[in-house]
């Protein structure tokens, strides 16, 4: 069957400045295996993608020069239960944002087979949760970047970025 | 003999000796060797802790310490990307106690152990809220780093991270006093810590091949992240009974991570290879 090849897939949905607004040249979209939206584009992309917003343009390019790290991984379960990680990890300077920044953000996935969708905002369509490509922005979650403790290893985080 | 007159000279010529000749008890002696190899330098430990069901997958083993002005060697074999992973069969941290208050900077303490001093980045982590907004106002964000010379505080509300020290070895320290916010297990009030590990930033390039997988315990996964998520201090965004949504930021990164699954309640039975072809021109964005 002639057509596009893609997998699972998901969203980071970024209101780098939260103002609940879609300002060009600012907020981003970071995709995990993203759906190609151009024909020229590689059949599947796997790997951290990101778009910003444009002002009238609907579909911004995908880049892929991100420095962050990303992937879907399904890690084998030894109790015989399934699990899907979704991890995107992005340089703060990238977003250029500094430690005390507000933002909002929110997250949308879709699983292939079986088929089903899921986003962080509760949100659904005829009772069910389903993976939407733009959300609203009153159901973006706050966050505080560059505040939490801990520590981060990033070579711990899978990457497997197209080529 | 006036012992602390002549150590800073004995520390001086160590520091300049390190590049060729590591000292016999320096980081690197241990890190990546098993418990047998480095107890052919240290001796047997005096106090072992092995995991227990239910308990942390963390072997730990404490030593008498060689080297003067450290009071005790901690020699730890931790779980790499994720507590639920199955620890390492070789050392992958080492704590280094001082007792409290007798280093009075970051740079006397290195010089001890061994390693070159003033290379590699100082973080300053645990300030108060007002401290960082202050440091973003004035644009100086080297409120947030510390110098090798510095004094180290003697409150123990904050803490240091050093990157990019010599070798390939990162560090953290924590204060007497600071470690008092830890559970009673960490606390250590008589004296300062130091653990230094391998500084993984230099592998972390987009494109690098990723850590092989390794079996996890799903409900783990879903209450301690994976890939080396810090759940433990994440914000949980949302979580419902098939997915769980976190985020996590210190200041260099943004990390959000999606858990999906380790429940039955979703039809995984039918999960095979996850891909599909979309009809020509049919988009979904």
């Amino acid at each position: 069957m002639a057509g596009t090849t893609t997998s699972d897939t998901s969203i980071l949905f970024l209101d780098l400045n939260a103002d609940q607004q879609d300002t060009p040249q600012v907020d981003r979209k970071y995709h995990l295996n993203p759906i190609p939206m151009l024909r020229s584009q590689p059949p599947l992309l796997r790997g951290l993608f990101y778009q910003i917003y444009a002002e009238n343009n609907p579909r911004p390019p995908l880049a892929s020069h991100s420095k962050g790290r990303g992937s879907i991984q399904y890690p084998p379960a030894t109790d015989g239960k399934k699990i899907r990680v979704d991890s995107f990890l992005i340089p703060l300077n990238e977003l250029g944002r500094k430690p005390g920044d507000k933002i909002r953000l929110i997250l949308s996935g879709e699983s292939v087979t079986p088929n089903f969708g899921f986003n962080s905002g509760g949100l659904t369509t005829n009772g069910r949760p389903r993976f939407y490509t733009s959300m609203p922005k009153q159901s973006y979650h706050d966050f505080t970047v560059g505040e939490q403790t801990g520590t981060l290893d990033p070579a711990l985080v899978p990457d497997e970025r197209s080529k | 003999m006036n012992t602390k007159a002549i150590l800073p000279l004995l520390c001086f010529t160590a520091s300049f000796a390190l590049a060729e000749t590591p000292t016999p008890h320096a980081p690197t002696a241990f890190l990546g060797k098993t418990y047998a190899d480095c107890e052919k330098l240290l001796g047997a430990p005096v106090k072992s802790s092995t995991p227990t069901d239910g308990g942390r997958p963390v072997f730990s083993r404490e030593y008498k310490s060689p080297v003067p002005g450290v009071t005790r060697i901690e020699l730890v074999r931790m779980p790499e990307g994720g507590m639920s992973n199955p620890p390492p069969q070789t050392v992958n941290s080492i704590t280094y106690f001082f007792p409290k208050g007798e280093q009075k900077t970051l740079k006397s303490m290195i010089s001890l152990l061994g390693l070159e001093t003033g290379i590699g980045k100082i973080s300053i982590s645990g300030l108060s809220r007002e401290a960082i907004k202050a440091a973003v106002e004035s644009g100086n964000m080297k409120l947030l780093q510390a110098g090798w010379d510095d004094p180290l505080p003697s409150d123990g509300q904050t803490s240091r991270s050093i990157s990019g020290m010599p070798g390939g070895l990162a560090a953290s320290l924590t204060l007497a006093a600071n470690s008092l916010k830890m559970s009673p297990r960490y606390q250590h009030p008589d004296e300062d810590a130091l653990l230094i590990h391998r500084d993984q930033q230099a592998a972390s390039k987009p494109g690098a091949p990723p850590p092989p997988l390794t079996a996890h315990d799903s409900p783990e996964v879903r209450q301690n992240g994976a890939f080396g998520f810090p759940q433990a201090s994440a914000k949980i965004l949302r979580d419902s009974k098939d997915v769980r949504y976190s985020a996590w930021s210190n200041p260099e990164w943004l990390y959000v991570q999606i858990v999906v699954g380790g429940t039955m309640t979703m039809p995984w039975a039918l999960w095979q290879a996850p891909r599909r072809v979309i009809p020509p021109y049919s988009f979904l964005i």
